[in-house]
């Protein structure tokens, strides 16, 4: 169990730095996240509960964007491009950055939907359960959205 | 743009969605108040991890006692007494499953040792064959030849022999083999069972009580003997070193 909530941590702070784009404060929202989760779940569902842990990080952004305006074509901070182009190859960091640029004009939901499937790796099923659609409108919304993103990079490539 | 294979986006989607590192995680993750497992939900959660066929098969055994006692003219309780073997086979499997597939090593680091875990099955089979035996002990001394404290006698004689010499084998036998060992002890006091009581009314003469008085205590205590040790074992990592 250990390694499944350091896991979960690091998945939940990047689902919350995606939405607020400030490493603090993601990191306070995953804190919050996990607090609540412990607070409301019995030690044997905690390996159940996945899109539980989810739906919270989710409420908690979106509650936070209530109490804050924000912009969405503001730039992505420096210090996460410093990242990757501090430890990745020239040719690869070039790749990031223009998917980058590609996600950041997808719609927000199509972006969530990337983020979860693909990168934090949450199943069909899971993503029904914290998107609230069916598992069929979830996997058409995730080809699409994969869909949006290769068109978008296709336009790069011709620009 | 190359074409991507759906590994090959994930990888690049979670270059693309990095984020810095977080600065609090360990901290964290040291004072965060994990819910604690109660007893009773450790013993719960114990439950859910017996296989269903222990629980299925033991049911069959129960309902094969309620055949012999219905359809069997005579001699109900010794060739209950033959089958009541089995019965214990199929609980001392679960105490096998360790060793058989090699987990000890990984349940003596979880957060629940080892001899806990034995412990709790202990808890949970002791009180299920308890209760099977009742029941089986209720309906054949109901057809039984003999008076209650007899047939009780009788039926749990065999039960704690082969519990003790299962737990016994377990802890001495190689890991992959130790299941076959058991079966075997287990088939060898049914067929003793059998013939001793096929053969006639000698066995079970009241002459002869005493004797079974004695197997009876000397198995119990030498079942209770065996159970310390294995959860004695379990604590030290010994059964870590059965080939």
């Amino acid at each position: 169990m250990a390694i499944e909530i350091r896991d979960q941590y690091d998945k939940i702070y990047r689902y919350c730095y995606h939405k607020v784009k400030n490493a603090v404060l993601a990191e306070d929202l995953t804190q919050e996240t996990f607090l609540r989760f412990f607070s409301q779940t019995s030690y044997s569902e905690i390996g159940k509960q996945l899109p539980y842990l989810y739906t919270i990080a989710r409420n908690l952004c979106t509650d936070h964007f209530r109490l804050r305006t924000f912009d969405r074509e503001k730039e992505l901070p420096e210090d996460a491009l410093e990242d990757v182009a501090q430890h990745r190859m020239i040719e690869q960091t070039e790749l990031t950055l223009v998917i980058r640029q590609a996600l950041h004009v997808l719609p927000e939901d199509e972006q969530e939907l990337l983020l979860l499937r693909y990168v934090n790796e949450l199943t069909v099923s899971e993503l029904s359960e914290i998107t609230g659609l069916s598992r069929f409108a979830v996997y058409r919304k995730t080809k699409t959205a994969l869909e949006h993103l290769k068109t978008r990079l296709r336009k790069e490539d011709f620009s | 743009m190359k074409q991507m294979r759906k590994k090959d986006w994930s990888h690049e989607l979670t270059l693309a969605f990095a984020a810095p590192a977080p600065k609090r995680k360990e901290a964290f993750l040291k004072t965060m108040p994990v819910p604690q497992l109660d007893p009773r939900g450790f013993f719960f959660t114990q439950l859910q991890y017996i296989r269903k066929r222990t629980w299925i098969f033991s049911i069959f055994i129960l309902l094969a006692c309620i055949g012999i006692v219905r359809f069997a003219s005579d001699g109900v309780c010794w060739k209950t007494a033959a089958l009541l073997p089995f019965l214990t086979l199929i609980t001392t499997t679960e105490f096998a499953r360790s060793t058989q597939w090699n987990m000890v090593e990984l349940e003596m680091s979880c957060k629940y040792s080892l001899s806990q875990i034995l412990m709790a099955r202990f808890l949970i089979f002791g009180t299920v064959d308890f209760l099977i035996l009742g029941v089986i002990i209720g309906i054949v001394s109901t057809q039984s030849e003999f008076y209650l404290l007899r047939t009780v006698l009788y039926l749990i004689t065999p039960c704690t022999m082969t519990a003790a010499l299962s737990l016994w084998i377990i802890r001495r036998t190689p890991r992959n083999e130790s299941i076959y060992f058991c079966a075997a002890a287990s088939a060898f006091i049914s067929i003793a069972h059998d013939l001793a009581g096929s053969s006639g009314a000698y066995f079970y003469h009241p002459d002869l009580l005493p004797v079974w008085e004695f197997l009876c205590l000397a198995s119990v205590c030498f079942l209770l003997k065996q159970g310390k040790e294995l959860l004695s074992s379990a604590r030290k990592g010994q059964l870590l070193f059965i080939h």
